[in-house]
């Protein structure tokens, strides 16, 4: 059974736009799913609807067998969401405080809760910068920041939204590494981005969405040729015609 | 306490408690320079409150300058009202510099549970994401009039159109973000019925607190 299972899944913003359009879509436990398309196409909007940000008007969505609606708490304690924005998703003062926010949402006992922010920010490399306040860390750091701070609520899928966005070459290798790792430890992951080339190397299967509908699912390697009559560039390596390369090698 | 007695304390407490302040301020490594920069637009404000004070106080003028409508008696009351205010913000400065912004909320909770009616628990959360967010809106209102400058908003002199040019911006930016960061703790199984800070009071605090008493009530017997 997979573990996301989604059945023809339909949502409308209030103004009238149509953001999903009969989405179906079943995503194994422990793979790196890639959610491409251009600004507009419903990437952000589906992945909201993991852990019922956004309700759906119609269809559903299934973590784990139970619906989302049917349990928001379970649904947001088993898909963290690392957002775009990481300075948005930033709530505690100082790194371990942002870090201990959400197990104290789920009402874990304080030495739980502890141990869980110790065990995240180990993971993420930050217990040194424990005790900074956010605002002083780096692009990179605070994407790892924003990891660490889902990590403490031991979810089983990550998703995240655009986890390139505004990094630079060493903070993209930094949340690359994490997301990897993540991977290897067992979680699901789900990124949606409209930069392709650096996470395609590590991609099991790529989902091309456009106005809402999923247009191509599949292989990487099957879909990366067509990605550029939807609105995405294709890598450089594709388009040399060469092997696709990982970003940390 | 301290803030209240300062309020009322004549210039040799005054010069006591400034004293104290002093060095904790400086054990604690802040430096004078920046206190002041943050401090400016107080510290004009002491300086007009000053200048009433020395203008509208009946009593001896100044010897050496006859013609300036000053007293003697203005100038004094007026250095004494601006040392007061000046070491109450200076304690709420150390406040702050002291104490984490969850302790505080932790106290929020706590001092207010008791009160029937009053949802200490949100009262707490929104005094921490108020304290959050006061950098977060000085970085945007920051970001926006430097955007603005960039495209020559200083050339407009009419203040109306600078402001209306800024806040739309500024305020709808704003928004987006408080938006974003619901979205965030939203996702993060956000409720009110959650584990608290602990609000702990070491040894340490409590012989703190006992010299702080001790010497508030000595300040009131001088």
């Amino acid at each position: 059974m997979p573990i996301i299972d989604i059945d023809t899944l339909c949502f409308r913003y209030p103004d009238g736009t149509l953001g999903l359009d009969r989405i179906s879509l079943g995503i194994e436990k422990g793979t790196l799913v890639v959610i491409i398309g251009p600004n507009g196409s419903g990437k952000t909007t589906l992945l909201k609807h993991l852990n019922g940000l956004l309700r759906p008007q119609s269809g559903t969505v299934r973590i784990d067998g139970v619906t989302v609606a049917s349990d928001l708490r379970r649904a947001r304690r088993l898909v963290g969401m690392i957002f775009q924005d990481a300075d948005s998703q930033i709530v505690g003062e100082t790194v371990a405080a942002d870090v201990a926010f959400g197990p104290e949402n789920l009402s874990l006992p304080a030495a739980e809760v502890g141990a869980r922010v110790e065990a995240a920010l180990d993971t993420v490399g930050l217990t040194t910068l424990a005790d900074q306040t956010p605002q002083a860390l780096s692009g990179g750091e605070k994407r790892r920041l924003s990891i660490a701070g889902v990590l403490a609520m031991h979810p089983q899928i990550v998703a995240f939204d655009e986890p390139f966005a505004g990094l630079d070459y060493p903070g993209t290798r930094q949340v690359l590494r994490e997301m990897l790792r993540l991977q290897q430890a067992g979680h699901t992951l789900v990124v949606a981005t409209h930069d392709l080339e650096k996470i395609i190397y590590h991609a099991d299967r790529l989902i091309l969405m456009n106005d809402g509908r999923v247009v191509k699912d599949g292989p990487p390697a099957g879909i990366v040729g067509e990605v550029e009559s939807f609105g995405v560039r294709a890598p450089c390596v594709s388009r040399l015609g060469l092997e696709a390369e990982s970003w940390l090698s | 306490m301290l803030m209240l007695t300062a309020m009322n304390c004549e210039p040799l407490p005054l010069a006591v408690m400034s004293l104290i302040s002093a060095v904790a301020a400086r054990r604690l490594g802040l430096s004078l320079r920046g206190i002041l920069t943050e401090l400016r637009y107080f510290l004009l404000l002491l300086g007009l409150i000053f200048t009433a004070r020395a203008f509208t106080t009946p009593g001896t003028p100044l010897p050496d300058l006859p013609w300036l409508q000053v007293s003697r008696e203005g100038m004094q009351a007026g250095a004494v009202t601006v040392w007061r205010l000046f070491l109450v913000v200076f304690f709420g400065l150390l406040f702050v510099a002291t104490t984490r912004a969850a302790a505080i909320k932790a106290a929020v909770v706590w001092f207010l549970r008791p009160f029937p009616g009053l949802p200490a628990q949100r009262i707490g959360t929104m005094l921490g994401l108020v304290l959050r967010f006061i950098p977060l809106v000085f970085l945007q209102a920051g970001a926006t009039l430097d955007a603005q400058r960039a495209r020559g908003v200083e050339s407009r002199r009419n203040p109306f159109y600078r402001l209306t040019c800024f806040a739309i911006p500024f305020l709808r930016r704003l928004f987006l973000s408080a938006d974003r960061f619901t979205e965030a703790m939203e996702a993060r199984c956000y409720t009110e019925i959650r584990t608290d800070p602990v609000l702990l009071a070491r040894p340490r605090d409590w012989w703190i607190l006992s010299g702080v008493t001790g010497a508030i009530g000595l300040l009131w017997l001088m």
